[in-house]
């Protein structure tokens, strides 16, 4: 029969190869080297997501930009505009790159990948989250500042760079007139400022501010170092 | 008095080759060469020398018998090397990707099993009409009506031997069935 001499021949050459030892099996090892090197790359991609979340997370809570949501229309393009894209979307990529990896595992490719994915939106977000309530960030942030970690170096004096340029600023409160707030400038990479923050006339700037009290303002430049804001916030609690 | 003879299971005969036991390869060849030809000129088709994909398949096999866990199936195991293999045999046969992303993966779905008599009838349907149709159909939903129909695996085997969700198994089998009715009306063949 022609399928008989078909199996025949696929288990003959099969078997001459074998012997022939040109066909060895892998070791266990090799297989558990494999498993071990996976989880190991899935468990790190995990934690640089986690960290350039928790970054993303830090970075905005430490400029204040969320106060950006609270300025009306204005405000909330700027914050889309001051948004860190680039690092969510390098976040992005390492979550598709997780993804790929963990469908490797059982519960990975039994599940549908918009399961998949959520799920690891949602462990990323939490773990990123909590990390914002250690003082992770703020130790890297001064490890970079005295320079002892070059790639964070960027990352982290971006954070407190002045952004004049963008319309926001942010300085401590050093008096206060009837129209007017005088705000002290701390730049990260220059000498201190002094901002003059021209504040609408229905307004009494000495009911809300103090002298000594941290505000974040988003507004234009009318000239030289006056203010015209758009939106003002006091910092409770800075560091 | 005659004993018993204990035929050992798939699973068995891997775990005794895992040991060292070369020969008993030859047994575990001896139960699915037949299997694995079949699913393989199934699929294939259009593919030269299914032959020598399938002794391709048992290379491999053999070589990564110790990635075998005996706590699972052996079936759906070396059914996934298989797949995998016709796979690359089709790639190459073909110079573009064979499809670039699982569309069907993506969301759940209900899983909806066929009753036994209605598999069994429309098995009857296809087997017997499955060489004039199945070429003309793309591989994804090929594959899955020989693995379905012809080779009989459930649901379950199959999602682990594609690696994809149960859900997506039982879509892609209904969509399968769907497209191979339409195309059999074109022939002009008629399924009872």
């Amino acid at each position: 029969m022609k399928n008989e001499d078909i199996k025949n021949n696929i288990e003959e050459a099969v078997l001459r190869r074998i012997e022939q030892d040109c066909v060895k099996i892998k070791p266990k090892s090799y297989f558990v080297i494999k498993a071990v090197l996976l989880a190991l790359c899935v468990f790190s991609i995990f934690v640089l997501s986690v960290i350039l979340v928790s970054f993303i997370i830090f970075s905005l809570n430490t400029r204040g930009d969320l106060f950006l949501l609270g300025f009306g229309k204005r405000g909330i393009v700027k914050f889309i505009l001051l948004f860190p894209w680039f690092l969510l979307s390098i976040d992005a990529l390492l979550i598709v790159l997780l993804d790929y990896l963990v469908r490797r595992f059982r519960f990975g490719y039994h599940s549908p990948i918009i399961y998949l994915f959520l799920a690891t939106l949602v462990f990323v977000t939490t773990f990123s989250y909590l990390i914002n309530f250690t003082s992770l960030h703020s130790q890297l942030s001064d490890l970079a500042r005295s320079r002892h970690i070059p790639f964070a170096e960027s990352m982290y004096g971006d954070i407190n760079k002045s952004r004049h340029g963008e319309g926001i600023f942010r300085g401590i409160v050093s008096s206060v007139g009837d129209n007017y707030i005088v705000l002290k400038h701390s730049n990260f990479d220059g000498p201190d400022t002094e901002l003059k923050i021209m504040v609408p006339a229905d307004l009494n700037p000495k009911s809300f501010v103090h002298p000594g009290e941290e505000i974040y303002i988003a507004g234009d430049i009318a000239s030289g170092t006056v203010i015209l804001p758009y939106g003002m916030r006091k910092i409770v609690n800075s560091k | 008095m005659s004993e018993a003879q204990v035929v050992p299971t798939d699973e068995e005969l891997a775990v005794l080759v895992q040991r060292g036991q070369i020969e008993k390869f030859g047994e575990l060849m001896k139960r699915y060469s037949a299997k694995l030809f079949r699913y393989g000129r199934q699929f294939l088709r259009g593919v030269d020398n299914v032959e020598d994909v399938v002794q391709d398949v048992f290379i491999k096999t053999y070589r990564n018998i110790n990635s075998f866990d005996s706590s699972q199936r052996f079936s759906p195991w070396i059914y996934r090397i298989a797949h995998n293999t016709y796979i690359n045999a089709i790639k190459k046969q073909n110079s573009g990707p064979l499809y670039l992303f699982d569309f069907d993966t993506i969301i759940s779905h209900t899983v909806v099993e066929e009753d036994h008599a209605t598999k069994e009838r429309e098995q009857k349907e296809i087997k017997e009409v499955v060489d004039r149709g199945l070429s003309e159909i793309e591989p994804k939903y090929r594959e899955i009506l020989v693995l379905y129909y012809i080779e009989d695996f459930s649901y379950k085997e199959i999602a682990e031997i594609l690696r994809i969700p149960i859900g997506t198994v039982g879509v892609r089998v209904m969509r399968a069935k769907k497209i191979l009715k339409d195309k059999y009306q074109e022939l002009g063949i008629e399924l009872r």
